[in-house]
Order: C-alpha cells, then structure tokens, then sequence
C-alpha cells in the first residue's frame, strides 16, 4: 500500500515539475524581446554615428574657414587685428570641437561592441538554457509516462 | 557573433576586405542579396559548425545570431576582458581575403581534451597573427 501511495507521489511531483518546466519555455518570449530592444538600441546607436560624423565634417569646416578668416585678417593689415584674434580663438574651438567629434565616435564604436557583446551573450546563453530546459523537459516527461 | 557556455563566451569577429574579389567569392550572379546578407548567412554556418565541435566537449552551448558592425569596433575587443584573442588573415581561393578574431572571455581556465583532426586541404591560405 505505502508503495503505491509512494509512486502516486512521486507521479503527481513529477506533474507538477513538467508544469513548470513548460513554463520555463516561455523564456524564448523574453530573450526574443532582448533581441528587439538590442536592434533598436543598434539602430539609435547607428544615427548617433551619423551625427558624430557630420560633427566631424563641421569641425574640419570650421578649421578650413578659421584659417581662411585669418589669412583674409591678415591681407588687411593692421585694421583687422582684432578679426585675427578672433579667427583664432575660433580656430582653436574647432581644433577642440574636432577632437570630441572624435573621441565621440570613438566612444560609439566601444559602446556598440560591448551592448553587442552583452545582448550576444544573452542571446546564446538563452537558446543554451532553452535547450536545457528541453532537454529536463524530455527527462520528465520519460519519467511522468 | 557568440557563442555561450555557463562557464564562457566565445567571441567571433569577422572582417571583410570588401572589393570585387569579395562580391565575386560571397554572392552568386544570380542572387539579389547584399554581401551584409550573404555574408552574415556565411557566418551564421560558419560558427554553427564551430558549435556543433564544442558540444562535443561543453553540454551545455548555446550561439547568438550575427550582428554587424563598424569595423572600428573590433579595436575594443580588449575592453570585454578576455583572457585569450587571435586574429587569422584568410586569404580563400587566392583573392577573397577575411580576417577572423576569436575572443574567449572566462573566469577561470577552460580544460578540454580535443583530438587531432587532420585539416582538409583546399584552395585557401591561413595565416596567424
């Protein structure tokens, strides 16, 4: 009698953890919704280069127009002096403007590797988890039949 | 693209040298598709088979699908801690060139026994670097 009584139990424990683990499935739901967050976080960081590479055009714009502005200063001679001082403080705005371009875009290429290597790995440890919950999934259902 | 354990992560950069020689070798005459796309499908095979081998050792392995990136990206690869990198110049059927970088980030050592296979040879050349 206590054998039977046994088995029940143990029969009605093993229903209850292929319930579970069916519930576990519903992971691939999650990991699927970090996939799309990961595309559109890639997409955003995508435009941020964009705006990092017309900053750069603008800067070495700047640059070409500050040195312009200052040979321009300096064929007018002593009348323009006080336009020299400022073409180069302006030349000295977009040297600087130009260097954070760079280092901008620089940070980007680093933050899209690491956000890629994360989502990446949340990915593959996720089909590596649904595979194992597959995988108890089966041991369970040998041991409920 | 990854390719993940409990204990570690397998990280694959590939790198094309995008020119003629590239398009010619990745995309049939026929095919509509963009080199991203047959490119990506390419590595897609590639890290599957890399996969299928290490389930041989790992029980438990899972992989990411591809992602694209700049190229500048790869120069922080050293940014995700890892404790090994390599980088292979391939040069397939004399012209098409890729260059491959396995990252392997762990914790701790990863001990393995694999056996020898002896390589099949084709028309392409493997340099390490």
């Amino acid at each position: 009698m206590s054998g039977a009584n046994d088995d029940a139990d143990l029969n009605a424990k093993a229903r209850r953890l292929a319930g579970e683990v069916a519930e576990l499935k519903s992971l691939a739901e999650a990991f699927e919704r970090w996939h799309q967050d990961m595309i559109g976080l890639t997409g955003c960081n995508r435009s941020l280069h964009g705006t990092g590479e017309e900053l750069v055009a603008v800067a070495r714009s700047l640059i070409m127009v500050s040195l312009n502005a200052a040979i321009e200063a300096a064929h007018a001679g002593e009348s323009a002096r006080g336009f020299v001082v400022v073409a180069s403080e302006v030349r000295n705005l977009a040297v600087q403007a130009q260097r954070l371009a760079a280092e901008l875009r620089d940070g980007l290429h680093k933050s899209n590797l690491l956000a890629a290597a994360t989502f990446q790995d949340i990915q593959a440890g996720g089909k590596m988890m649904m595979a194992a919950v597959s995988g108890l999934g089966a041991s369970v259902d040998r041991l409920t039949s | 693209m990854t390719i993940s354990s409990f204990t570690f992560r397998l990280i694959i950069v590939f790198q094309l040298a995008d020119g003629q020689p590239t398009r010619d070798y990745y995309i049939p005459g026929t095919s509509a598709k963009t080199l991203d796309e047959t490119f990506s499908e390419f590595a897609n095979m590639c890290c599957g088979a890399m996969g299928r081998e290490l389930l041989s050792q790992f029980r438990h392995i899972g992989m990411s699908i591809p992602y694209l990136l700049e190229w500048q990206c790869a120069k922080y690869l050293q940014d995700l801690s890892p404790r090994m990198i390599s980088s292979y110049d391939i040069t397939i059927q004399s012209s098409a060139r890729l260059k491959a970088t396995l990252c392997m980030c762990c914790e701790r050592q990863v001990e393995f026994a694999a056996s020898a296979v002896e390589a099949v040879q084709s028309d392409g050349a493997l340099e390490l670097f």
